[in-house]
Order: C-alpha cells, then structure tokens, then sequence
C-alpha cells in the first residue's frame, strides 16, 4: 500500500482541525468543578431547563420526521416546476442566522404576524409558549433531515422500487417495505443531526419563544444566563449538553449498525 | 397474440413494432445501445413512450400520442422484469425477497408461493439466508424466483446469466428452460446457448428497430441481419439474384443452393459457415466453386483453428494452413466456397 492514499502534507491541515475540535471541550472540561458538580447539575433552574429542553427537541424531532421525510420524497423521487428553487429553499433555515430565523417566525407566528393575528382570534397565541420553542427548533433542525435523506435517495437511485413496483407493490407498501428501510442509515443520521441541531437551538427560541423560566427556557438559554451569575453552573449545563449530544450519537449509531 | 407493442421513444432513439405469440418466448438481442434495455422499461412502464400503444392478453397497458391516453401503473401491468442485476432488497431474507411479489398482488399464501419457486430453482436452503451473504449464481438464482413468484403475465429477463460463471449459467439455463415452457416472456441476451435453448421466436434490434424477427429455426439458420449473423456464427452476404442460383454482390458473385427458385433481380441473402471457406494464396482450377477476392483484415483464435477475417467475411482454417500461406493482415487472398455449402435466400 506504500505510496498510495493521502499526500503527507495532508497530515498537517487535518491534525490542526482536530485540535481545534477538541481542544475547547477539552478546556471546558478543564474548568469543571468535579466536587461541586452535583449541586450545579441538580439545582432545581438547571433540572428545569433540562426537562423543557428534552421534550421540546424530542418533539420537534418528531415534527422534521413527519414533515422532512415526504419532503425529501418529493423532492428525490418526483419531477415539478420550480424543484431546484424548492430544494434551495429548503436549505435556507441553514443559512440564515438563528436570530433572523426567529424573526421570521415572529413575523409569522406573532400576535401581529402573518398568520398570528387569524391563530389569535381562535384562541391560539403561539409567540412565547412552549410551542414557539418547538417551532423555533424544528425550523432550523428540518433542513438537516431533508438533505441527508434526499442526498441519500438521489444516490441510491430508483431502481430498488422500480423492481418492487413491477412485482406489484403498490407506491405506499414500496415507501413502506423498501424505500425507508434502505434508507434507514440516512434517515437515522439525519435525525440526530436534527436532534441535535435542536438540542443546541439558541438564538430563534430567543427571538421568537423569549426566555421565561420553565416555559421557555431551554438549556442553552439557562447556560447564557448562568454564565452571568454563576459561571461554574455555566460550566456543569454545558458538559451536561455535550454529554446528552454524545449520548444521542453513540446510540443512533450502534441502533444503525444493529440494523 | 399476447403481447402487442408498438410505440416510439425519440429521446432514446426507439421506434419499435414487437409481437409476440401467448406462451412463447421471445429472445431480443441486438449490438450494445440498440435500445433493448430500454424497451423492457417501457413495457414494465418504467420509461414513458411518447406515442403507440402497448397491450398484453387483450389490455392496453398503454396508449398515448395521437389516440385514446391510456397509463396502467407499473404494479398493476403484471409485468415483472429482471434486470442485469439481481437487486434483490439487502434489508429482507431471501425468502422475504421472493415472497414480495405474491404479498404484495395479494397472493394467500405469499410464503408458499415464494418456497415453491425458491424451490423450483433449487435455492430453496438460501431461505433463511440475508442477500448480501449470497454468491452471483445464488442471488440469480433467488432474483429469478422473485420475478416469477407473482406469476407475471408477461416475464422480462434482462441479461440474467450474463454475468455468471459457464456451470452456473448452464444450470440456471436448464431451469429456466423448464419453467418458460408455456409462459410469455421476452428475453435479452447476446448468448447464442440462451437463443437456441430458451427462445422459440428471435428479434434483432438495431438502432431502435426491430431489423429482423422470425422463429428461432428460421433466423438460426436464414439470418437477415448481420448481427444475427455473427452471433449464430455465419457469414452472410447481402446482393440481387443474377440468375436462379446466383447472387451478385460487392464482393463478386456467389452460387449457392436456394430455398426456393428466385427471380433475376430479386435481393437475396447468400450464408455459409466459415468452416466452409478454403483460402488460397492464387485461384484454383476444377470443379465449379466460388471464388472471392478479399485482403485479411485479422486473425483470431478459433477454438483448435484460426479464423481468417477478410473484410465481411470470415474463414476458419488450420494453424498449420496459417503459416503454410503466410497469412498476415493485408495478405491479398482467394476465398473459396463450394456451391452447395452457400444457402441462398430471399430478404
């Protein structure tokens, strides 16, 4: 194999990322205060915020399931007008800033916004709410599931549901039988990217959920505002996330290996 | 008829005319690109026809263009078709593979149906087995069961012993020979073996057209295509009927036996083996023979011969003939061929 693969220069570039990858959570580890680290996980804001963190981001996961696999559907297996507009507009919750982001959705949501003042009438303030949060999560985590899911069925290609179809399945059972379960690597990749994308949610929830303590006061909300009063708290939340987010990974992987 | 097809694809270069008999099978073969691929897409209705129509037992699967628009979904054509691949679903036993199709149309038992055919082409141990854990010849083997279990009205073979090892292939060949007795199916192959042994009619395409059909012992033998002439091994000279038992071509003139008389003028076709051509260095005397004039383009092996290729033509002869005439490529040769070896007949 000598003389073959990567040029050796390479090694150097590819190390430097590394480092710069690992060497910040090694140095927010470095600042933990192991002893006092109970007191700072358990404390009653800090469970709080945890708890309305875990549910909101399992529910907004669920939602870019439902929603981004159709999506990504339509988008790989079907042919309309304007599909490469569509794809691109997809992508945009990605590119554009969480804060603007969350404007958007307050404009949208809002009790003044397009579609707030009509949901306000019947009852329904959205701005604010629990729901915002979810809403703020899942319009920046949806685009992850759609484009893993869609890139994987591009380059998969049609051709395993042209067979099952001549063998007289049905579109419905060939999503079912075949479809998802080929693409069930991709599909649980991209739903950890978006659990994940969600978990970390900051600047939308901010904009358009506000921070009130339980209602919407997410985790990385309660840590940018410990970092005020109590940066040690700060420290214990933010290993907490990153140990919910490794957690996530390590499982959806063996999952996807077992499968 | 069971199946009649006639539509155009101009985005693929198609424009075809194919029947076919209820019960019989059909062999398409045709050079790379002439579009058979494509013509089983669209029979299954993975590739839409821009106008004709397709029918099968009666039911116009398809219609478009100028008449009555007609579009049977692909799952409900009870059309199977194997591609070149197996492609069988890595996420489903092999059972589960075969017993897709019968679930899927309905079938009681779709579990039974799949062990029978799993069965029928001796795979019935591979049951339990994941795809991705088969050799070629088991996953074609799995892959023809699965495309038969629904009971197609109309089976689709793609190619399916192409890439398998001469055993393999033969023993899958001999299966299939047994199971396509009685059943509509459309073979595209380019092995003269699967030609003779699985197909009672033959359809050369070229170019997007169906150039040549027939049944097998007539194209076999009377080939009207050069591509069909390669194949079953023959060389074949195209012209216009001089006299009774004469043929006038590029190449010179050619006696042969027809098949019945022929009229001066009429166009005519003149084949004959290349075991059956002598080659001389100048022209020999005696008895009436043919005699052609051709430079050697190549030499190829031949089995135990060589088969000297001079233009259209091709001659097989010893190795020892070879070094004797010092035969090499722009050698200027006398192809010789007995009369009675030449078959002559009509376009």
């Amino acid at each position: 194999m000598n003389g073959l693969g990567v040029p050796r220069w390479c090694y150097v570039p590819a190390l430097l990322g590394g480092l710069f990858v690992a060497v910040p959570l090694l140095a927010i580890l470095v600042q933990l205060d192991w002893t006092a680290l109970p007191s700072l996980l358990f404390s009653e804001s800090s469970l709080t915020a945890l708890w309305l963190s875990l549910r909101t981001t399992v529910v907004a996961t669920v939602i870019c399931v439902v929603l981004g696999v159709p999506m990504a559907l339509v988008l790989a297996r079907t042919q309309f007008p304007g599909q490469s507009l569509a794809r691109a507009l997809v992508l945009l919750p990605l590119v554009v800033p969480p804060v603007v982001a969350g404007l958007a959705l307050l404009y949208t949501f809002g009790r003044r916004g397009l579609l707030g003042g009509t949901l306000s009438v019947v009852g329904i303030d959205i701005a604010f709410t629990t729901t915002a949060v979810i809403l703020a999560q899942a319009f920046v985590a949806l685009p992850f599931l759609v484009i893993s899911l869609d890139g994987a069925l591009r380059t998969a290609g049609a051709r395993y549901e042209g067979v099952a179809a001549t063998l007289g399945a049905r579109p419905g059972t060939v999503m079912f039988r075949v479809t998802l379960p080929m693409m069930l690597p991709a599909l649980a990749s991209g739903t950890v990217l978006a659990f994940a994308r969600a978990l970390g949610e900051f600047g939308a929830t901010l904009t358009f959920a506000g921070s009130l303590a339980g209602t919407t006061r997410t985790l990385p909300l309660e840590i940018y505002l410990q970092r005020e009063v109590d940066p040690q708290a700060a420290v214990a939340l933010s290993v907490l996330l990153i140990v919910v987010a490794v957690v996530v990974i390590g499982v959806s992987r063996r999952w996807v290996r077992a499968a | 008829m069971s199946l009649e097809a006639r539509f155009s694809v101009p985005s693929r270069g198609l424009d075809l005319d194919l029947t076919l008999a209820a019960g019989h099978t059909l062999a398409l073969l045709g050079p790379n690109g002439s579009g058979k691929s494509s013509v089983l897409d669209a029979l299954a209705g993975l590739l839409t026809p821009d106008e004709g129509s397709i029918a099968l037992e009666g039911r116009t699967l398809w219609s478009g263009g100028t008449g009555e628009v007609r579009d049977v979904p692909v799952y409900d054509r009870g059309i199977s078709l194997l591609a070149q691949e197996p492609l069988l679903f890595g996420h489903m036993s092999v059972l589960g593979n075969v017993a897709f199709g019968p679930r899927s149309r309905g079938v009681a038992d779709p579990t039974a149906a799949a062990r029978h055919w799993l069965d029928a082409f001796g795979a019935g141990q591979l049951a339990a087995r994941r795809p991705g854990t088969l050799s070629g010849g088991q996953a074609a083997r799995v892959a023809l069961a699965r495309a038969l279990a629904p009971e197609p009205a109309l089976l689709l073979l793609d190619e399916p012993l192409a890439t398998l090892d001469v055993d393999v292939a033969a023993t899958i060949r001999d299966t299939l020979a047994d199971v396509l007795v009685g059943r509509t199916a459309i073979l595209v192959t380019h092995d003269l073996l699967d030609v003779l042994m699985l197909a009672d009619e033959v359809a050369v395409m070229d170019a997007g057209s169906v150039v040549e059909s027939g049944a097998t012992h007539d194209v076999v033998t009377s080939p009207r295509s050069p591509f069909a002439a390669r194949l079953f091994g023959l060389n074949l000279v195209h012209g216009s009927v001089a006299a009774g038992d004469t043929l006038v071509c590029d190449c010179g003139e050619i006696r042969g036996e027809p098949s019945r008389p022929l009229r001066p003028g009429e166009r005519a076709f003149a084949a004959f083996r290349p075991a059956s051509v002598a080659v001389h260095i100048t022209a020999p005397g005696g008895s009436p023979r043919n005699v052609l004039s051709a430079t050697v383009s190549r030499l190829e092996p031949q089995g135990a011969m060589v088969r000297v290729v001079a233009g259209d033509l091709a001659a097989d002869v010893t190795a020892e003939a070879v070094s004797q005439l010092n035969l090499r490529p722009g050698t200027d040769v006398r192809l010789v061929i007995k009369a009675a070896e030449v078959a002559l007949y009509p376009e």
